[in-house]
């Protein structure tokens, strides 16, 4: 679906290269693990448009996905500057004070973009975390499922989380899914099989770094499959999906012996999560390969 | 056991492809009702659903996720479901090739129909 958005856009922006659609496309891109054409993209646009702050604020989410924090920081400035209420430059601006140990400046920019845009779980749940790692005694914020972290890119690296790689290769193993995540509740682990942690990452509504603890319970789980099945004479297990009362868990397993394992908020249909186990395993198969 | 139950267990087992149908109590792992075609072994199945649905249910517990309300378990071979009813879990042996949503709707209604 996101291909057919991406021609549909880059066909527009053919069609009329002054529209704006142009921040949307770039933004696409990014998503995509496509950097390279989202920042030429982003470039193009800003060239016809630079009092746009949707467009400085997509382009620091570029360079920011690309470890380059001080253009990003640059470009989130200029966006506020251009609109001061601008709730991603506020929240991008938020997360790199955060970053460099500036708690209270994060937690200003992160609760005011909070309360621009409320509906952004992610950035609610980075505006809880440093609220708590802070200490005091606001008020909490909405929350509505209590498990996965935020998934947007820049939220992402929110606390105990770490930058986007560049396209081409994944040099840091808790990025390995964030580009098949998307902007959900959701998560994913690549699990040794010990239940160890290899790639993935999953904090949770505290800010708490729980991997190893989710995947040391989760392994355990498929263990137990794996008895079933073979005193059942069922074969070789291919899944295992477990609907709870806040999140739908998925796992099988992947190459020597390790298992992949996704989880989502509660709302999300059961045939996605198991459409996001299969492309997170294909992902974990072709990583643990390349590791090889 | 009631009418209704009797009747939701008897819609499970129609499925095309359910191979056995079996409520079981989660505590003891022992089968209260079953539906089996010729060998399948209702026993075992009630012992290592139930296991496994314990398991799921703990394990989501401690990682936050609240209470477990379904497991389906994919394996070359064929595809077990469990649902839990308070303290009895409802356990399905199907074909690999049965539509799991087929199956997950029947087993709700057997669920409702239980507690």
């Amino acid at each position: 679906m996101n291909d057919d958005l991406v021609y549909d856009l880059a066909d527009e922006m053919a069609r009329d290269p002054h529209s704006l659609a142009f921040v949307r496309l770039a933004d696409l891109l990014r998503r995509s693990g496509r950097s390279h054409e989202a920042r030429h993209v982003a470039f193009a646009g800003l060239e016809r448009h630079p009092y746009l702050a949707d467009g400085h604020d997509v382009l620091a989410r570029i360079m920011v996905d690309g470890g380059d924090e001080v253009s990003a920081r640059d470009e989130w400035e200029m966006a506020l500057r251009l609109e001061p209420t601008h709730a991603g430059a506020l929240k991008g601006l938020g997360l790199l004070a955060y970053h460099r140990g500036d708690l209270p400046t994060a937690h200003r920019l992160l609760t005011q973009a909070a309360e621009l845009d409320p509906s952004d779980q992610g950035l609610v749940t980075a505006a809880e975390q440093v609220r708590a790692q802070l200490g005091t005694a606001l008020p909490p914020a909405r929350r509505a499922t209590p498990a996965p972290p935020p998934r947007d890119p820049v939220a992402a690296r929110a606390p105990g989380s770490a930058p986007q790689d560049r396209p081409g290769g994944v040099h840091d193993p808790r990025t390995l899914f964030a580009s098949l995540l998307g902007d959900g509740d959701r998560t994913a682990l690549l699990l040794d099989s010990d239940g160890l942690v290899l790639a993935g990452t999953y904090v949770d509504a505290s800010g708490v770094e729980v991997a190893e603890e989710i995947g040391a319970q989760l392994a355990g789980l498929a263990d137990e499959a794996g008895r079933a099945l073979t005193y059942l004479g069922l074969g070789a297990w291919e899944s295992l999906l477990v609907e709870t009362q806040h999140a739908t868990v998925a796992m099988g397993p992947s190459r020597e012996g390790s298992i992949v394992l996704v989880a989502a908020a509660r709302d999300s249909q059961v045939g996605f999560v198991r459409r996001l186990l299969a492309r997170a395993s294909r992902q974990a198969a072709a990583w643990l390969e390349s590791a090889a | 056991m009631n009418a209704s139950f009797e009747s939701a267990l008897t819609e499970v087992a129609a499925v095309p492809g359910v191979r056995a149908v079996l409520l079981a109590s989660e505590r003891e792992g022992l089968a209260l009702n079953a539906m089996a075609a010729f060998g399948v072994d209702g026993d075992a199945l009630a012992a290592f659903g139930t296991a496994l649905y314990r398991r799921a249910r703990l394990a989501s517990e401690a990682a936050g996720y609240g209470a477990t309300r379904q497991i389906v378990l994919d394996a070359t071979g064929g595809r077990m479901l469990v649902t839990g009813c308070g303290d009895l879990v409802l356990v399905v042996l199907a074909e690999r090739e049965t539509g799991a949503g087929m199956v997950r709707m029947a087993m709700q209604r057997a669920a409702r129909a239980v507690r």
